[in-house]
C-alpha cells in the first residue's frame, strides 16, 4: 500500500462511508424537505442550529420512508428522538391522575 | 597427588582443552547465527500481516479506518464546546463529464460530535444518461481520521439520466476525539471537496473512471463493497 509509511507526503487514501452512499432521489420525493432545511440554513446563516437539525430529520425520515434509506434509530445518527411519545405518556399519566 | 606430567604431554592436554573450546565456540557461534538467521526470516514473514494490522488499528501512513466501532450512538454526540469548526463545501467535475456539479450550501458551522447534512446538486447535461463516481478529499490532510461520513454519495456509481438533475446529500460529523487532540488545536476551517468522475462498465463487470488527461489514462475505482468495507483502491494505468 504505502512504501515509506509515516511519511505524511504519501497519497491520502479516501475514507468510505459508515452506511455507503444514498440511493438516488430519481423522482424528487424528498426535494420539498431539502429545500425546507436548505432555506433553514439560510436563515441561520450555516450554523447547524437544533431547528434546522430537526428538518434534517425530516428528511432523512422522508427517505427511510420513500426506501431511499435504510431505517435507522435517530440515536445512531445523532438526531434528536421524537417528543411525540413523551408527550402522549405524560398526557395519559394526567388524564389517569385526574 | 598430582601426577606429573612431562612437558609435552602438559602441552598436548592444554592443547587439546583449546580446540574443545574453539569447538564449542564456533558451536555457539553457530547456533546463535542460526537463531538470528530463522529470526529475521520469521520477522520478514509474519511483518506482512502485522504491519497490515498495525497500519489499520493506527491509520499510519494514511490507511483509511475502517473500524466501524468509530460510529458508535456515543460518538455522534455533540461536545459541549462554544468552538465551530467551519466546513466549506467545494465541487469539481471531470473535464469529459458534461454535468454541472454544485454544493447548495458554500459552509456549515458545527462543533465535533454533532451531525450535519449537507447537499450537493449535480445536473446531467448531455442528451446520453451517463455513469457517474464520486471521491472525496479533505483539507487539511490531518484532519481527515477525524472527519467520519455516515452516509454519502461517493465511492458508488450514481447514473443519471440525459438532462436529469439530482439532490445528492451527505450526512457526516466530526469525530469527538478532535477535541481531545492537540495538533488539532489551531484547525477551525475544514474544506470538503468532491469530485465526479465518468465512470464506464470495462471488462465486464468492473467499474472504471474515465479521466480526460493526455493519452486518455484511466483510473480504476473498485466501488465498495458494504457488507465487507474495503477501502478503496485507486490504481491509474
Amino acid at each position: 500500500m504505502s512504501g515509506n509509511p509515516g511519511n505524511k507526503l504519501s497519497a491520502w487514501r479516501p475514507n468510505p462511508p459508515e452506511r455507503g452512499s444514498f440511493p438516488l432521489d430519481h423522482f424528487g420525493d424528498c426535494t420539498a424537505e431539502m429545500e425546507k432545511y436548505l432555506n433553514c440554513l439560510k436563515i441561520v446563516k450555516n450554523e447547524n442550529a437544533p431547528n434546522c437539525r430537526i428538518l434534517a430529520k425530516n428528511y432523512l425520515n422522508c427517505r427511510m420512508e420513500n426506501n431511499l434509506m435504510d431505517k435507522v434509530s435517530w440515536k445512531e445518527l445523532g438526531l434528536p428522538e421524537d417528543k411525540k411519545i413523551i408527550v402522549e405518556d405524560k398526557v395519559e399519566e394526567t388524564v389517569n391522575k385526574s | 597427588m598430582l601426577s606429573k606430567l612431562s612437558k609435552e604431554d602438559f602441552q598436548e592436554l592444554v592443547r587439546r582443552q583449546k580446540e574443545t573450546k574453539a569447538r564449542k565456540g564456533n558451536q555457539t557461534i553457530f547456533l546463535y547465527g542460526c537463531s538470528l538467521a530463522l529470526m529475521f526470516l520469521s520477522l520478514a514473514f509474519g511483518s506482512v500481516p502485522l504491519y497490515r494490522a498495525l497500519c489499520q488499528k493506527t491509520g499510519w501512513g494514511g490507511t483509511p479506518m475502517t473500524d466501524s466501532s468509530k460510529m458508535t450512538p456515543d460518538k455522534v454526540v455533540a461536545v459541549d464546546t462554544n468552538k465551530k469548526i467551519r466546513v466549506q463545501f467545494t465541487a469539481e467535475t471531470s473535464r469529459i463529464l458534461p454535468w454541472k456539479f454544485v454544493p447548495q450550501q458554500r459552509e456549515v458551522y458545527l462543533v465535533p460530535g454533532e451531525t450535519a447534512l449537507a447537499f450537493y446538486k449535480a445536473k446531467n447535461n448531455s442528451d446520453k444518461d451517463i455513469i457517474g463516481m464520486a471521491t472525496y478529499s479533505v483539507t487539511p490532510d490531518h484532519v481527515a481520521p477525524y472527519f467520519n461520513k455516515i452516509q454519502c454519495f461517493c465511492f458508488e456509481e450514481q447514473k443519471l439520466n440525459a438532462g436529469e438533475e439530482i439532490d445528492m446529500p451527505l450526512f457526516f460529523f466530526i469525530d469527538p476525539e478532535f477535541v481531545n487532540d492537540p495538533t488539532m488545536r489551531n484547525v477551525d476551517d475544514i474544506v470538503l471537496h468532491y469530485t465526479f468522475f465518468k465512470a464506464n462498465y470495462k471488462d465486464g463487470q468492473q467499474l472504471v473512471a474515465v479521466t480526460g488527461g493526455p493519452g486518455n489514462t484511466t483510473t480504476q475505482i473498485t466501488p465498495i463493497d458494504n457488507e465487507s468495507a474495503e477501502p478503496v483502491k485507486v490504481k491509474t494505468t
